[in-house]
C-alpha cells in the first residue's frame, strides 16, 4: 500500500515537471527595444518574432534557458559586438531549424515559421550585423 | 549463481571485443597553416593556456588522444565529440571564418565557459587541468568580449 502510494506520487511529481515545460509560452507584445539608441526592429519582422519566438525570450518569460540565450526585448541594450553575435546566433538557430523547439511546435504548430518568415528573419538578421559592422 | 556470473562475464568481454571491430570516425587533425587563432590573434597567455588546456582537444586541428580514445567504446564517444566540436567552433580554421562569425562564435564562448557548459565534465573528469576555477572562466569571457570589440573595430 504504501508502495503504491509512493508510485502515485512519484508519477505526479514526474507529470508536473514535464508538463512545466509546455507551460512557458505566452505572447506579450514586442516593444521597440530602445528606439533613442538607434536599434528598432522592422513592424513585420516584429510580427514574425511575436507570433514564434517572443513568448520565451523575453524578459519576463518563465524559461531561463530561453532568456539566456536571447532577449528580444533587451537587444537594443547589448553592445554592437555582442548584439552583432547575437544576430549570428539568431541566424544560425533558423538556418539550422533548432528555433522554435520541436517540443514547442507540437504543443504549438500554429506557431510555427513559414519558409518566408524564417527567410525573413535571417535576412534582417544578417543585414542588421552587416550594417552594425560597417 | 557462479555460472551466471561466469556467462556475464564471457558475454561481456567477447561484447568489448567484437566492437573493437567497428571503427570510429575519429577525425584527423589537419593544420592549414596561418589560420589558427594562435596565428591570427595575439593571446595573453594565461588565456593561451586555458584555451590549450581546455578546448583544444576538440575545438582545434592540434587534437591530443590519449591511448584510451582508440579503444571502443570510448573512441567512439571521442570521435562524435570532436566532430561536433569542430562544428561549433574550430579554433584551427579561425582565420577562415568571417567577422562575423568570430563575433559571433566569441560570444557563444562567453556564454558557455560562463554557464560552465564547456569544458564538458566528461572531459574534465578526465583532463584535470580543464576543471577551470571561476577566475579562469572570468578571463576567458572578458578575453572573448575584448577580442569580439577589436573585431569589430578593425
Amino acid at each position: 500500500m504504501k508502495k503504491t502510494g509512493t508510485i502515485i506520487w512519484l508519477s505526479m511529481v514526474v507529470v508536473f515537471i514535464i508538463s512545466t515545460a509546455f507551460i512557458s509560452f505566452q505572447s506579450n507584445p514586442v516593444q521597440n527595444p530602445n528606439p533613442e539608441e538607434g536599434f528598432a526592429i522592422p513592424e513585420d519582422v516584429n510580427q514574425i518574432f511575436e507570433k514564434s519566438c517572443f513568448g520565451c525570450h523575453n524578459v519576463e518569460a518563465s524559461s531561463d534557458k530561453a532568456k539566456k540565450k536571447l532577449l528580444i526585448d533587451q537587444l537594443g541594450d547589448l553592445s554592437i559586438a555582442k548584439l552583432v553575435g547575437k544576430l549570428g546566433a539568431i541566424e544560425e538557430a533558423l538556418e539550422e531549424k533548432e528555433m522554435p523547439p520541436e517540443k514547442f511546435l507540437d504543443k504549438y504548430p500554429d506557431k510555427a515559421l513559414t519558409d518566408g518568415e524564417t527567410k525573413r528573419l535571417m535576412e534582417w538578421a544578417s543585414k542588421t550585423a552587416e550594417d552594425l559592422m560597417k | 549463481m557462479k555460472k551466471i556470473l561466469k556467462i556475464l562475464l564471457v558475454f561481456f568481454l567477447s561484447a568489448f571485443v567484437i566492437i573493437q571491430l567497428f571503427p570510429s570516425s575519429r577525425p584527423d587533425n589537419q593544420p592549414v597553416s596561418g589560420q589558427d587563432i594562435f596565428e591570427k590573434h595575439e593571446i595573453p597567455l594565461e588565456v593561451g593556456t586555458i584555451i590549450k588546456n581546455a578546448c583544444y582537444d576538440c575545438h582545434s586541428q592540434s587534437v591530443k588522444y590519449p591511448w584510451y580514445s582508440y579503444v571502443a567504446p570510448v573512441s567512439w564517444l571521442v570521435a562524435r565529440d570532436v566532430n561536433r566540436g569542430r562544428v561549433h567552433l574550430d579554433f584551427g580554421k579561425w582565420g577562415e571564418l568571417s567577422k562575423r562569425d568570430q563575433i559571433k562564435v566569441l560570444g557563444e564562448i562567453a556564454e558557455e565557459v560562463e554557464d560552465k557548459n564547456m569544458p564538458m565534465q566528461i572531459y574534465v573528469n578526465m583532463h584535470s587541468a580543464a576543471d577551470l576555477t571561476e577566475e579562469q572562466r572570468e578571463l576567458i569571457v572578458i578575453w572573448s568580449e575584448k577580442l569580439a570589440e577589436k573585431i569589430l573595430e578593425n
